[in-house]
C-alpha cells in the first residue's frame, strides 16, 4: 500500500556529491554545490566528468555554461554590496548587530559558494566585505539604516529570483531562488526590522 | 531530474495532501484557543488551495490530465496540543519548500517564476509557523 501520509511529499533530486578529476570548467559551476548536492556536472550541459573540456561538448552547450556563469557572477554582484550595505549599518550603529547577524552570516555563506562557482574567472569589480572592508554608512539613525537594509535585501531577493529565471541549469536555478527564499525567510524573522 | 511536466504533477500531488493536511489541522485548533493560529491555518490552506488549482490548470494546459488527490491521508499523529498543530504545520510546509525547490529546477520561463514564488512563500510561512530560518530553504 503506498504511502499517503501528507509529510512524504516528493522530494527534490539531489546530487551525486564529489567527483574525482573535475576539470576546471566543471570546477568552476560545480564547486559551490558539491557541498550542497545540488549543482553537479550532469547539470550542466557542457560540463563533463573528467574527459576533455572539448569531448562531446557542443558549441551550444558551451554557450550555456558562459551564460550561466556569467549569472553566477551577476548574483556575486547584486549580493555584495547589499552584504556591504548590511556591515556599514552595523558598523555605524552597533545596536543593530544582533537583529542583523543572520543576515550578514546568510550574505557570507551564499557568497563562499557564488565566489566558488565563479573561482578561475575575472575578480569581481564590485565593493567585497572581505576584499575592501566596509564602506561608511550615509546615515547613522538606526531605523534610517535598518530600513535601508530591509529595501536593500527586498530588492535583491527579487533579484536573485530574477536570475533564478534567466539562467540555463535547473540546478543552479534552483541554488538561486533558494538564496532569495533565505533572505525572505530572514526578513519574516524580523530581521532589518525596526 | 522529472521532466517539467512530472515535475508539476509531483507538486500537484503535493498540494493534493498539503490541501488536505492544512483542513485537517485547521479542524484541531479551536477558535478561541489559539485564534492566531486558526488565522495562519486558514491563510495556509487557502494559499495551497490556490496553487492547486493553478498547478491543475498548468497540468492540463499541458495536454495531461492532472493527477488527482489520494483516497485518503494519514494524519500525523498525536495533534492533541496546539503545538503539536504548530510543528505538524511547519514540517508540512519545509516538506512543500523542498518540492518547490524541484520545480524551480525542472521548469523553465514563467513555470520557473511561478515555482520560485511558492518556494519563497513556503519560506516565509515557515516562519510564521515558527521555524528557524535556513540558509537555502528547500534544501
Amino acid at each position: 500500500m503506498p504511502d499517503t501520509s501528507p509529510y512524504r511529499l516528493p522530494a527534490a533530486p539531489r546530487g551525486t556529491g564529489r567527483r574525482r578529476g573535475l576539470t576546471r570548467r566543471t570546477a568552476l559551476v560545480a564547486a559551490p554545490v558539491l557541498g550542497l548536492g545540488l549543482l553537479t556536472a550532469c547539470d550542466l550541459p557542457g560540463i563533463d566528468d573528467g574527459e576533455p573540456d572539448d569531448a562531446g561538448a557542443t558549441p551550444a552547450a558551451d554557450a550555456d555554461t558562459e551564460a550561466d556563469l556569467a549569472v553566477v557572477a551577476e548574483a556575486i554582484d547584486a549580493v555584495e554590496p547589499v552584504a556591504a550595505q548590511v556591515a556599514a549599518a552595523v558598523a555605524a550603529a552597533p545596536d543593530l548587530a544582533p537583529g542583523l547577524s543572520g543576515l550578514a552570516d546568510l550574505h557570507t555563506a551564499h557568497l563562499d559558494d557564488l565566489r566558488a562557482a565563479d573561482a578561475g574567472s575575472a575578480p569581481s569589480s564590485s565593493p567585497s566585505t572581505t576584499a575592501t572592508g566596509v564602506p561608511p554608512a550615509a546615515a547613522t539613525d538606526p531605523a534610517t539604516l535598518l530600513a535601508a537594509v530591509r529595501q536593500a535585501e527586498v530588492g535583491l531577493a527579487a533579484a536573485l529570483a530574477d536570475l533564478a529565471v534567466d539562467c540555463r541549469s535547473g540546478a543552479l536555478a534552483r541554488l538561486l531562488a533558494m538564496m532569495a527564499a533565505g533572505i525572505d525567510q530572514q526578513l519574516a524573522a524580523g530581521a532589518g526590522a525596526a | 531530474m522529472s521532466t517539467p511536466l512530472e515535475a508539476l504533477q509531483e507538486t500537484l500531488a503535493a498540494e493534493h495532501a498539503a490541501v488536505w493536511l492544512y483542513a485537517a489541522l485547521g479542524g484541531r485548533v479551536p477558535t478561541d484557543d489559539a485564534p492566531e493560529l486558526r488565522v495562519t491555518l486558514t491563510a495556509a490552506y487557502d494559499a495551497h488551495r490556490a496553487r492547486r488549482d493553478l498547478l491543475v490548470r498548468l497540468v492540463r494546459d499541458a495536454g495531461e490530465e492532472p493527477v488527482a488527490a489520494a483516497a485518503s491521508y494519514v494524519a500525523p499523529a498525536p495533534l492533541d496540543t496546539v503545538e503539536q498543530v504548530l510543528a505538524a504545520a511547519q514540517r508540512a510546509e519545509t516538506a512543500a519548500a523542498t518540492t518547490y525547490a524541484a520545480w524551480v529546477a525542472s521548469s523553465v520561463g514563467e513555470g520557473r517564476r511561478t515555482a520560485a514564488a511558492a518556494l519563497r512563500d513556503a519560506a516565509v510561512r515557515v516562519v510564521g509557523l515558527g521555524g528557524a530560518p535556513a540558509t537555502y530553504p528547500g534544501q
